[in-house]
């Protein structure tokens, strides 16, 4: 899967400009639904009040329940790092970085199949870009924002699940299963994903209160994470995945941990940072052996230290894997979200967050406790506001808001993933707008495949879709030509009103011979209201100046060059459209999007 | 150890030692018959020979490791002229390769094979040393060999098309405006003429005196598979195998017609690698004299083969840089080692010898001196036109 193509730049400003509009749209709907939900607890914050309810509200100002402190660190860990991971996505790279220079690069190295499977979600994001990036932001916002204001109770559950759900597909399709079957695989780098923690985090969350009241869910967490980290030293220690060597003296050949942080010192970032993680690339350039030594006792004395009876030697295990994942975050992986691509801090402090909640888990929690107005003490009789006195209800208000948050990025994506037709945005990126003309279309008389004469003057009563095609193109010809295709299925039972023409765009092959093997290589042989046309040079010289079509010679084996061009001339043979209809590099979501945009315009001067 | 451990140890050993064994006795055969098996040695596409007004030499330019970025051109020397320049003016993307071929008078075809998005080949001739093209009607993909078109004294033509293995043989009539189709591989091996040979493929189209030749590869060891068409059907020409190499199988590489002598270049390939055949006739239904010529390394590509003007010759890459042969009525005789990124040679009047180098985009031209140098003569930068076919 080879990226978004040349034709394509990742901070085009097109996909930009829609992609900011799009989130200020979403963000606009979101303010009203937030309004909403506001006006209507308001109104039943009233209602209430004057049905007398105002003093059970008031007895409930002093109602808390006290949450675990274990769950409580994964809560508002994992929920900031969702708002977090949500405010990069809103980058304005990441409608044509994501795939580009995330998600491909991620999956190559992996298994075919791990490759086919991440192409499927590729698919999507590529001919979709802004509706995908636009509900990546507002479903990590809106995960985020639910699992920070909703601290138990079903709405904190579904938090929970929701988390896991999503997390599992960006583990997945994101992260190509965070490089686990990939070769040369390390936890320096990420692997094994840091979804798959916010997965497990989100897990935890939705186990029932009276899992975090007793210490054995903390020490599961633990010994499970004791085990990963045994795990990974072992991994790390493996030979021949190039990390036991530096780069030493001349030798070209530098370690992969060597040649990761020089990659990262490269990303746009404050200098300071650069300094640091240039100076860890030194250290591990002279000494990469010593280097790889201590990570890998590190992580095996952690793993057991997590694994041992003693809270006492648990501490020191949770304290040295914290500081151990607080380095690598900083000096390896670069804190993870500079660049411009970044959609995450990457796995160290996801790691350290659930080896820290399930610490705090081991020490015993009396389950849920409501404390409640002590006996005696006045009860308040001055109304005061609802969101002071329901709590109750202030929560449900972030909840919900925070689930239409969710569902604001979830629909249109979900609806875009279903729709096989590219976003014309796409070749509107590429092609720029039309020009909405009204004149009248150049005369011409040629020859079809078949040597029948043809001329404009016999398309009068139906749209004609015109453009010029090299039959001996080697690239964009035979892509135009699909796209027209596909136009024309898309347009259905319009299509009886519509002739798609191609003039020949070469002055050596205009044989019909020529023609009719074009037709046969792009299955338009059939195609009723499909016209390949061809005459004598003279007549085709005429032709292509009149629609301002220049062809080029290359005298060195290149082909014939010449404009990519389509008019959408109407019934009455007047140029309306006229479609700069260059098809990009021919990824199937470019030919789709042009596709789109030609049926379109067909569309509009139809009606 | 106690005893018991001790017996059990060695039953273990004994055990180990007859796995080894018997995984020897079943590997060490299949490994054996590897080493045996016949590989098909590739030829690449570069060329060259001369037609009446002048030499002509397809070689392959631009970065050669990409096929995106290698531009295949026709280069053309007129006689009378002393330096080469590109005739690379046919309007088509020449990615795919090129294949040439000329009746022996001042014309000249030249197909395009497919590349990228185009799966049929364009045609075009030239009467005027490349100056002005006219198109010929396409054929489907031509074929993927070195002598994948062909062209009698009469005009007509033959075309070798598709894949390896599924190549089908098609005749233009004298102007090429029709094509038709002689045979195709699955055809052609069921019929009676083709049994002694077995075709594995079709491999190579010619023109003789005596009319179409097509050359195959054949199953069967010690056997060549060439055929001649006449009286609309196929008839299987003998050409004796040397008894040295009767345990080799034979592919038919190139036949070329020079001054009414039919040429023909053959691989006897083994396990262990190939040996060039030339074969001759003067008149090709009736004998043919053999002529066993250098003998290739394993995995070694034929470069470049063409026309010497009396025969034939061989271009071929070996680790330390080109080595090359030439073959006429007098035998095989190899020629001073070509500079290094020699294309093809080219052989023009007076038994002059021309080494084609290219890098990149430059164009050497190296002509063998008396002494057995090769001198350089010419330098041409040809503007090529990276990425214009991404």
């Amino acid at each position: 899967m080879p990226g978004m193509g040349s034709n394509l730049r990742i901070d085009d400003p097109t996909i930009v400009s829609a992609f900011r509009t799009a989130l200020v749209h979403q963000g606009i709907i979101l303010l009203i639904i937030a309004g909403i939900f506001l006006i209507a607890f308001n109104v039943l914050n009233v209602v209430s009040y004057r049905r007398g309810d105002a003093h059970a509200d008031a007895a409930a100002v002093g109602a808390t329940v006290i949450e675990a402190p274990g769950r409580r660190i994964l809560r508002y860990g994992f929920g900031s790092l969702w708002i977090l991971d949500g405010l990069l996505q809103g980058q304005h790279s990441m409608p044509l970085g994501m795939t580009a220079n995330v998600i491909t690069p991620s999956a190559q190295g992996s298994p075919q199949w791990v490759q086919h499977l991440v192409g499927l979600g590729v698919s999507i994001w590529n001919f979709h870009p802004v509706t995908a990036a636009a509900a990546t932001v507002w479903i990590q916002l809106g995960i985020g924002v639910l699992l920070l204001v909703a601290p138990r109770g079903r709405w904190s559950q579904l938090a929970a699940l929701v988390s896991v759900g999503w997390g599992l597909l960006v583990w997945s399709f994101g992260e190509s299963f965070g490089g686990i079957f990939a070769s040369g695989s390390s936890w320096l780098f990420g692997e094994p994903g840091a979804a798959l923690f916010y997965v497990g985090a989100g897990l935890l969350l939705a186990l029932p209160d009276r899992n975090w009241s007793t210490p054995q869910l903390g020490r599961r967490v633990l010994r499970i994470m004791g085990t990963f980290f045994v795990i990974m030293g072992v991994i790390q220690a493996l030979p021949g995945n190039g990390f036991w060597q530096g780069r030493v003296g001349t030798n070209p050949l530098a370690g992969n941990l060597v040649t990761m942080t020089s990659s990262m010192s490269q990303t746009p970032q404050p200098h300071l940072f650069v300094t640091w993680i240039n100076w860890f690339t030194a250290l591990d350039s002279a000494h990469g052996w010593a280097v790889n030594l201590l990570v890998v006792l590190a992580l095996i004395s952690i793993g057991i230290a997590l694994w041992s009876r003693r809270p006492s030697v648990n501490k020191y295990g949770v304290l040295a894997a914290d500081v151990l994942c607080l380095a690598v975050w900083v000096l390896v992986q670069d804190f993870g979200f500079f660049g411009g691509v970044g959609t995450d801090p990457n796995s160290m402090i996801p790691i350290a967050l659930v080896v820290s909640a399930g610490f705090v888990a081991t020490v015993r929690f009396p389950g849920p406790v409501v404390l409640t107005t002590p006996e005696g003490a006045p009860t308040p009789t001055v109304s005061t506001p609802w969101y002071a006195t329901t709590p109750t209800l202030a929560k449900v208000f972030g909840a919900l808001t925070a689930s239409a948050m969710v569902l604001v990025g979830a629909v249109p994506m979900v609806a875009a993933s279903v729709n096989s037709t590219a976003d014309p945005i796409i070749a509107q990126s590429i092609d720029g707008s039309p020009g909405v003309v009204n004149r009248p279309a150049p005369a011409f008389t040629l020859q079809d495949a078949t040597g029948k004469t043809v001329s404009l003057a016999s398309f009068r009563g139906k749209v004609v879709a015109l453009t010029f095609l090299d039959p001996v193109c080697v690239t964009d010809c035979p892509l135009l030509a699909q796209e027209f295709n596909a136009a024309n299925r898309m347009l259905g039972g319009s299509a009886k009103n519509v002739d798609f023409v191609a003039v020949v765009a070469n002055p050596l092959y205009l044989n019909r011979s020529y023609l009719q093997s074009f037709n046969r290589q792009e299955g338009l042989q059939n195609v009723r209201n499909w016209y390949y046309l061809t005459g004598s040079l003279t007549s085709l010289s005429a032709i292509w100046r009149n629609y301002g079509v220049q062809i080029v010679n290359s005298p060195t084996g290149a082909m014939v060059g010449h404009n990519d061009v389509a008019y959408v001339i109407d019934r009455s043979g007047r140029e309306r459209y006229i479609v700069n209809a260059n098809p990009g590099t021919g990824q199937s979501f470019e030919t789709s999007s042009l596709a789109g945009v030609l049926d379109g315009y067909i569309k509009s001067v139809l009606s | 150890m106690t005893m018991r451990h001790a017996r059990q140890q060695r039953r273990s050993r004994l055990r180990w030692f007859a796995a080894g064994l018997a995984s020897t006795l079943v590997i060490a055969p299949l490994g054996a018959g590897a080493a045996s098996s016949p590989e098909n040695i590739h030829v690449g596409m570069a060329t060259s020979f001369s037609n009446s007004s002048a030499q002509w030499a397809v070689i392959p330019m631009g970065h050669l490791r990409d096929t995106s970025n290698t531009f295949w051109q026709l280069m053309v020397r007129p006689f009378g002229q002393s330096r080469w320049s590109d005739a690379t003016n046919f309007g088509v993307a020449t990615n795919g390769g090129l294949s040439i071929a000329s009746p022996g008078d001042d014309s000249l075809t030249v197909g395009t094979h497919a590349s990228h998005l185009l799966r049929f080949s364009s045609l075009a001739q030239t009467r005027t040393s490349g100056l002005t093209w006219r198109s010929v009607p396409p054929v489907p993909s031509l074929a993927n060999v070195a002598s994948a078109l062909a062209q009698s004294q009469d005009g007509s033509e033959l075309a070798l098309i598709g894949k390896a293995g599924t190549a089908s043989v098609l005749a233009g009539n004298s102007h090429a405006s029709t094509w038709r189709t002689l045979t195709t591989t699955r055809s052609f091996a069921s019929q009676s003429v083709a049994r002694s040979c077995q075709p594995l493929a079709l491999t190579a189209v010619g023109e003789s005196s005596a009319g179409a030749l097509l050359g195959a590869r054949c199953s069967y060891d010690g056997v060549v598979g060439l055929y001649a068409y006449e009286h609309n059907g196929w008839r299987a020409l003998r050409v004796p195998v040397p008894t040295s190499l009767r345990a080799r199988q034979f592919s038919v590489v190139a036949t070329e017609n020079e001054r009414g002598t039919s040429w023909l270049l053959l691989a006897a390939t083994s396990g262990h690698g190939a040996q060039l055949v030339a074969a001759w006739s003067n008149a090709p239904l009736a004998g043919w004299h053999v002529i066993v010529g250098p003998r290739l390394g394993r995995s070694t590509e034929v470069q470049s083969i063409g026309s010497n003007g009396a025969g034939l010759f061989a271009l071929w890459g070996t680790g330390s840089g080109e080595r090359a042969s030439q073959v006429g009525l007098s035998g095989w005789r190899s020629v001073p080692p070509p500079p290094p990124g020699t294309q093809t040679l080219s052989y023009g009047p007076g038994n002059s010898v021309q080494a084609l180098t290219v890098r990149n985009t430059l164009l050497r031209v190296f002509t063998l001196t008396s002494t057995n140098q090769w001198h350089g003569d010419q330098r041409m930068s040809v503007p090529l036109q990276f990425g214009s076919s991404q």
